[in-house]
């Protein structure tokens, strides 16, 4: 959990869902590569989007694999607590 | 703007109580828009049920969207860092070609399905729908959204009494009613899994509307001019 009613993410969810998340997104990426790449045989149209595509997927993967504003739960963000609820101590 | 999914035959319904004649308009952008037809049972539901009061037209905005957004998609991506470029330049295609609709057939009120419990959707935000309304006024056209307030279980529950079908419900959408977006479940696919709010900054999303905006005001005046045309001096804003 975050601190001081910081909403960057939505609703924590569980570890399965999120491990099982990650290979659904995963796998609906290759997909839809594949496919992009298959369709611009005959639809030389799709193949400009390609280089956009690469660039989308492996930045959303990547998103996702760093647990940018996702909340897993039993997963507290330490790293975010630390930054937004930073205690001052005396030297 | 016609989908056939809950939200716009709603809007329809709501349309045709107020309304003789209500043009449905369905678009395909052309890059990953599938089962358009779904649209076409939909508006003869809609037939059978308000009467022949429907007038539903199925174009494709291909031109627009790859004018607006495909041709550029890297470049796009870049400056405004999120992949909402695609769901609101495919919008923007939308909006424009219904512009140029209404100005042909002389149709001063324009609405869709936008809806607050789909608010995540960028299209549907409350800033996106507030620069739709200025971009329509332009043109001395009104949008309206008849169903953005109305709870998605009300309206299920009411399209379900009048008898239509509602498709196979997974949470609170249904499938094999509209047409599919291949592009767009993939944009939200996050969202659905892991709760990731979209990367939906105001001011990049203002800016991306601003700058289509400019390109549409181009090309509807010459459409305009072509057709020997006036443009409207009225702006409702």
């Amino acid at each position: 959990m975050g601190c001081c009613n910081k909403q960057k993410s939505g609703k924590p969810i569980g570890r399965r869902r999120y491990y099982g998340g990650l290979l659904l997104l995963g796998g609906a990426q290759l997909g839809v590569l594949g496919a992009l790449h298959a369709i611009s045989v005959p639809l030389p149209r799709y193949r400009k989007l390609l280089p956009f595509y690469h660039a989308y997927a492996r930045e959303t993967f990547t998103s996702v694999w760093r647990r940018d504003r996702i909340r897993v739960q039993d997963e507290p963000d330490i790293g975010d607590d630390l930054e937004d609820c930073a205690i001052e101590t005396a030297p | 703007m016609f989908s056939g999914g809950v939200d716009s035959t709603m809007a329809a319904i709501e349309l045709s109580k107020k309304y003789d004649r209500v043009h449905l308009l369905t678009y395909a952008n052309g890059y990953g828009h599938y089962k358009i037809e779904r649209t076409k049972k939909r508006a003869d539901e809609l037939r059978r049920f308000a009467g022949d009061r429907f007038e539903h037209t199925v174009e494709s905005v291909r031109d627009l969207f790859e004018l607006f957004t495909v041709d550029d998609l890297l470049g796009q991506y870049r400056r405004y860092g999120s992949g909402f470029i695609w769901c609101l330049g495919c919008k923007m295609a939308m909006h424009t070609r219904s512009i140029l609709y209404n100005l042909e057939h002389g149709v001063r009120e324009m609405s869709d399905g936008s809806s607050s419990s789909t608010g995540e959707m960028v299209e549907q935000s409350l800033l996106a729908i507030y620069m739709f309304r200025e971009f329509y006024a332009q043109y001395g056209i009104e949008f309206r959204t008849p169903v953005y307030e109305i709870p998605r279980e009300e309206e299920i529950r009411r399209l379900d009494a009048m008898g239509f079908r509602l498709g196979l419900r997974v949470g609170s959408r249904f499938l094999r009613v509209q047409p599919k977006c291949r592009a767009g479940e993939l944009y939200y696919l996050p969202f659905l899994l892991f709760d990731q709010p979209p990367l939906h900054d105001e001011d990049k999303v203002t800016a991306f509307i601003e700058e289509k905006r400019a390109v549409a005001g181009d090309l509807i005046r010459r459409r305009c001019r072509a057709l020997g045309m006036e443009l409207p001096e009225g702006d409702l804003r």
